[in-house]
């Protein structure tokens, strides 16, 4: 351990020790004092982090490897694949002459097992999860499906009435439930269930832009009339959704306009200091200046976002991740928070905001409030919820995240569990 | 023993981690789901794992030589593969994905000048293990984690720019 002697340097391994942030918090302060006042030193620390950025973006590149999404048995059928140029690939584009397929695939009856039982494990896992995560989205919507079940057996009832002239036996219809036209009711779970109860050999109707168009009240009449108590339901239904459609509409806006200029902003800063650590690495600078144009965008990506927004019930949605950010150095602060911090980000959306909170990893102190907005190209935007606190760009995940705060300095986010109430690493 | 449970848990938080890992490390993803798939095995095999990220990265790497050990008598035939395929670059299928394909290529060679126990602390600091995992998992003492990084990162940049340097005084 380095222990800043007058006249001592610290050597290349301690410095790159330093900016992994693994220096116990003594060792890191000496090191911080004497970059302060080194100017030798500040600049191998520059380049430090040239070779720790530039090395990142080498085995980045690594991860499109080939073969990605074909199974062994495809390429035994097709000969090599399309990475067939890599060494590795080619030595495995086939059964060895002589040798046993089954030896070849290395799947044992053991290890088959194990694999089942490992997916079964993580099949019920998921269900659990899948199915509290439904319940909750229906109990808080109540309205919703209410109008949605309403809607569905108004138009059932108005089918098996005969009020389309698809009802008669020589038109050659089709069924209700599976047309691809009532992709848009059969969103629902709730309408999934009412149209497999409502499904029948009379229930059907030529396709046709009668079923997504929303039912006026002349058409619905019939149906209606005779059950006031359903029209009631169904008013207090298209209220609520109509009233969700324009919170979701409105928070759209609220994110591209928050979203837009100050990520721009931040992937500019972000520029700046990868050209600046280029710069630093002299000859290096070409290759880290393509990877970096890799790495970062040239433009602002608000429409994935947006997309995001407009379309929530199309995302992916994900646990509670929790993250352990550090930065780049020692003393670094955020919003007064002195890193590392630890980051719980909500279940929610893959995509879009999501809620977090923020404490000091080292004590259990007061949380903070903050908003964890993860874009479609995997970059995450991490803001304070409090006034004149910058925000945090993250790049795209890759063995943990790296990024800047708005005000210049360097951070790094990694995984962590979140069990224990964050028991870190 | 490890219970299927646990397993299920070490798989759900551990397999994308040691497939993009064993992926790095030896170029084909599927032959990296298969050592993955090989690392939990051993794992269930276990009694008790003490520190799991880094068990489970440790055996992942020595499998990986084990593999390398077992692949080097084919060595030869590949690398008359790998000639042949870098004369013919007219047989990419896509222009657009050429680019990605020689850097691909390039950072794989590069990595592959290393010396394996730089290579694997590289890698396995780019999975976001600590010094003292990567120590455990490699068996080496914390403090010269930051020399082996060092030295690694900087040899790997090196080899990557004399790659590059070759490869335009080719197309020159």
């Amino acid at each position: 351990m380095w222990q800043g002697g007058p006249g001592e340097h610290p050597d290349e391994g301690t410095i790159h020790a330093w900016l992994d942030d693994a220096l116990d918090a003594d060792s890191a302060g000496r090191v911080a004092t004497h970059v302060s006042s080194c100017a030798g030193c500040a600049a191998r620390v520059a380049e430090a982090r040239g070779l720790i950025a530039g090395a990142s973006r080498i085995v980045a590149a690594l991860d499109d490897a080939p073969s990605a999404a074909r199974p062994p048995w495809a390429q035994a059928a097709s000969g090599s694949g399309p990475g067939g140029s890599e060494p590795a690939a080619q030595g495995r584009a086939g059964p060895p002459p002589g040798g046993s397929l089954w030896r070849w695939l290395r799947v044992t009856p053991g290890r088959a097992a194990i694999a089942a039982t490992i997916l079964v494990a993580i099949g019920v896992t998921l269900t659990h999860e899948r199915v509290a995560q439904e319940t909750a989205a229906r109990d808080a919507r109540p309205m919703a499906a209410v109008h949605d079940e309403a809607e569905l057996r108004q138009r059932a009832g108005q089918s098996a009435v005969g009020g389309s002239p698809a009802a008669a036996p020589s038109a050659p219809g089709v069924r209700a439930p599976g047309g691809a036209a009532n992709q848009a009711v059969a969103d629902s779970v709730a309408v999934r269930s009412s149209a497999v109860a409502q499904s029948g050999p009379t229930i059907e109707r030529a396709p046709g832009p009668a079923i997504p168009q929303p039912p006026s009240a002349e058409a619905g009449a019939p149906a209606i009339a005779a059950a006031p108590e359903v029209r009631e339901r169904v008013a207090i239904g298209r209220a609520a959704v109509q009233a969700q459609r324009e919170t979701t509409a409105a928070r759209a806006d609220k994110v591209r306009t928050e979203v837009t200029a100050p990520e721009a902003d931040a992937r500019a800063a972000e520029k700046e200091i990868v050209a600046a650590d280029a710069a630093a690495r002299g000859a290096a600078a070409p290759a880290q200046a393509r990877a970096s144009a890799k790495a970062v965008p040239s433009e602002p990506q608000p429409t994935g976002v947006s997309a995001g927004i407009a379309a929530p019930q199309r995302r992916p949605a994900v646990a509670e991740e929790c993250y352990r950010m550090q930065g780049g150095q020692a003393g670094v602060r955020w919003g007064g928070l002195l890193l590392p911090v630890l980051v719980a980000v909500d279940a929610g959306s893959a995509t879009g905001p999501r809620a977090a909170t923020v404490r000091a990893t080292a004590t259990a102190g007061p949380t903070r409030r903050a908003t964890w907005t993860r874009t479609e190209t995997d970059s995450v935007r991490l803001t304070l919820d409090e006034a004149g606190v910058p925000p945090i760009l993250l790049g795209a995940e890759s063995g943990g995240r790296a990024g800047t705060i708005e005000s210049g300095e360097r951070v790094r986010v990694g995984r962590v569990e979140c069990e224990g109430g964050g028991s870190l690493r | 023993m490890v219970t299927p449970e646990r397993l299920a848990a070490l798989f759900k938080t551990y397999h994308a981690p040691l497939v993009r890992f064993l992926t790095r490390r030896l170029g084909d993803r599927d032959q990296a789901e298969e050592l993955a798939q090989e690392t939990f095995v051993r794992a269930l095999r276990q009694e008790t794992i003490a520190s799991e990220r880094s068990w489970l990265f440790a055996v992942a790497s020595n499998l990986v030589r084990d593999e390398a050990r077992r692949a080097t008598r084919e060595r030869k035939r590949h690398d008359v593969l790998r000639a042949q395929a870098e004369s013919e670059p007219a047989a990419e299928p896509e222009p657009t994905s050429v680019e990605r394909a020689e850097e691909r290529a390039l950072a794989r060679r590069a990595l592959e000048m290393l010396a394996e126990r730089d290579r694997d602390a590289l890698l396995l600091r780019e999975e976001g293990l600590g010094y003292e995992e990567i120590a455990e998992s490699l068996g080496l003492s914390v403090g010269s984690v930051g020399t082996t990084l060092s030295r690694a990162r900087r040899r790997l940049m090196e080899a990557y720019e004399s790659l590059q340097q070759e490869r335009s005084a080719e197309r020159a």
